[in-house]
């Protein structure tokens, strides 16, 4: 419970400390919203009667609590740009990080998973050896570079589905989730690639020790001991790695978005910070920060009931 | 049998590794053309015994600006470690070294940085800062710091209390004397194979910026920048992409697999 409470306690003072910094970071970037959205023909009086309504002439702290506030209760402020509220804007967009984030972590949990049990059991064979050869190769390849070969391959060569074609969730679900998996291929091969070697490697080193020996002297079958004594002590340094590739997929995700032409939170973002629309880049980087650390917390909680010993350690 | 296959790793790593020098080498001495000399008739044109890797949408020999564009590609790497290893070794040193409450505080920092997407981190320092090739790596210098800082002081932490170390201590020498000439030559090894790691994910983060356009900006070549150009003609000219893809590929690949092979040496 204590472990718990601390780590809850550790993630709120991220999330704080993280908002502070992109706060600060917009704060002191050189230009001045009112500007901005009146345009430099404004007059001075226009600029002051603007900055005082969107309270710019008050201290920095006061706006960050200000924002904070707002924030927690909803209110992510108006866009520069497009001068409607943020939650708006990012509304829709939730749905389709999530979509992506969720479909490339399930693609590399089941492609690397069962993959790297297999090559692990028949270590020894050539389709394994192939299998390396292919792993360190997709580990070189650039996400987004995958993307492009996706397109070309698929899209252009054959004709499978259509590049940029984007449908949204509600004209078209099946063909969204389609889309959504195409790309999410494109995030999840090189992860895959990367936690398939590593559950492989981890399998084969277990499978050195001693109690491994000891269940094999108790009459245990191959399959046996595999499945209930070595991969339980082999998925650990796997769960951890893929707990960690989390904040990797969200990243990953802003990029291949552009290569695959899909309006999500990635495309805002860039558009949001080349045209200057702070509250919209600050909203999206603070949510995404948000989920980030979420997510860590769940894998750290789900920790000790994959690996018992954890729990202990921590009493 | 285990041996043989490090030594294969070994090899091909150094043969790729070696052709990407060649490459940035050539470049810097003589490209076949000037990179940003354009030609119309040229526009998109195939391989051919005068254009090895065909040219692009405005004409440009792509060899050549492959050439110039890996050179960019390599030096926002090396700036960007450079960087981060510095500053890295330093608050690591000093942290791992002393410890204490100066210690708590930078590292509860420092997983407020780990915990953040690098690439998010970096786009906010391009925000302050707008895009360019020396913004790119001062950003990515500053989002790398945090990773070599952890690094170094697990280091420090192991060796702080260490016969040698307390030795020194007794025959009189500096705390910086300690850290820098006698715990910081021990932690040489680690500092390599996370170094290479470093520039691997550089080469990553640099072409992922320039893909979304944040990064190194035309007419200058970086290898992101040019796939992201090429993206636009895969279609028309599916080479295109598929060659600077293909520079990327090796480039990534010679540093992972030197970084294994030498991990199975120390290891």
């Amino acid at each position: 419970m204590r472990y718990a409470i601390r780590k809850l306690v550790t993630m709120i003072l991220t999330i704080l400390m993280v908002s502070l910094l992109v706060f600060l970071a917009f704060s002191i970037i050189p230009g001045d919203p009112a500007t901005q959205m009146l345009g430099t023909n404004a007059t001075a009086q226009k600029l002051e009667a603007l900055r005082a309504q969107m309270g710019l002439d008050r201290p920095l702290l006061i706006r960050y609590l200000e924002w904070v506030k707002n924030f927690i209760s909803g209110d992510m402020g108006i866009s520069y740009s497009y001068h409607v509220p943020v939650r708006q804007m990012l509304y829709d967009k939730l749905g389709i990080m999530l979509t992506l984030t969720g479909l490339s972590f399930l693609l590399i949990v089941l492609l690397s998973i069962p993959l790297g049990i297999l090559t692990a059991k028949y270590y020894d064979r050539y389709f394994a050896k192939a299998f390396d050869v292919l792993n360190q190769l997709f580990m070189a390849i650039p996400p987004f570079f995958i993307g492009i070969l996706i397109t070309y391959l698929f899209g252009l060569l054959m004709h499978l589905f259509t590049p940029g074609g984007f449908v949204s969730y509600k004209s078209d679900p099946w063909g969204y989730f389609l889309y959504m998996l195409t790309a999410s291929f494109s995030i999840a091969l090189p992860k895959a690639a990367m936690s398939m070697r590593l559950l492989k490697n981890s399998v084969l080193s277990e499978a050195k020790l001693d109690y491994v020996r000891t269940a094999y002297s108790r009459g245990n079958r191959t399959n046996q001991v595999l499945y209930r004594h070595v991969l339980r002590n082999a998925l650990i340094p796997v769960v951890t790695f893929l707990g960690m590739t989390l904040a990797d997929i969200v990243a990953g995700s802003i990029v291949i978005e552009q290569v695959f032409s899909i309006p999500g939170f990635g495309r805002l973002l860039i558009t949001s910070i080349s045209n200057r629309d702070y509250p919209v880049a600050q909203a999206i980087i603070v949510i995404i920060a948000f989920l980030v650390v979420v997510i860590n917390f769940i894998v750290d909680s789900l920790y000790p009931l994959i690996d018992p010993r954890v729990k202990k350690d921590e009493q | 049998m285990n041996n043989n296959r490090k030594n294969h790793k070994l090899y091909i790593g150094l043969i790729l590794a070696g052709l990407i020098v060649l490459l940035i080498l050539a470049g810097l001495i003589r490209s076949p053309y000037p990179p940003q000399k354009m030609e119309a008739s040229l526009k998109l044109a195939g391989i051919s015994a005068a254009h090895p890797m065909g040219c692009d949408q405005f004409g440009r020999d792509i060899l050549s600006r492959v050439m110039i564009g890996a050179r960019t590609t390599f030096l926002i790497a090396f700036v960007t470690n450079a960087i981060g290893l510095f500053f890295g070794i330093l608050i690591g040193a000093l942290t791992g070294y002393f410890g204490g409450f100066f210690d708590e505080i930078l590292m509860r920092f420092n997983d407020v940085m780990l915990s953040f997407p690098s690439i998010l981190l970096a786009l906010v320092l391009i925000a302050l800062m707008g895009p360019g090739t020396y913004q790119v790596m001062i950003a990515m210098g500053i989002v790398f710091i945090p990773s070599y800082a952890r690094i170094v002081r697990s280091e420090f932490i192991r060796f702080r209390n260490m016969d040698y170390v307390l030795a020194i201590r007794l025959m009189g020498g500096s705390h910086l004397r300690i850290m820098f000439l006698h715990i910081l030559p021990n932690v040489k090894g680690t500092i390599l194979t996370s170094l290479i790691i470093g520039f691997n994910n550089a080469v990553l983060c640099e072409a992922a910026m320039s893909f979304l356009g944040i990064g190194v900006q035309p007419p200058d070549a970086s290898l992101g920048l040019m796939l992201s150009e090429a993206q636009g003609f895969l279609f028309r000219a599916p080479s295109y992409a598929l060659l600077v893809g293909f520079v990327m590929i090796c480039m990534i690949l010679s540093f992972s697999l030197l970084s294994d092979s030498l991990k199975e040496v120390q290891g």
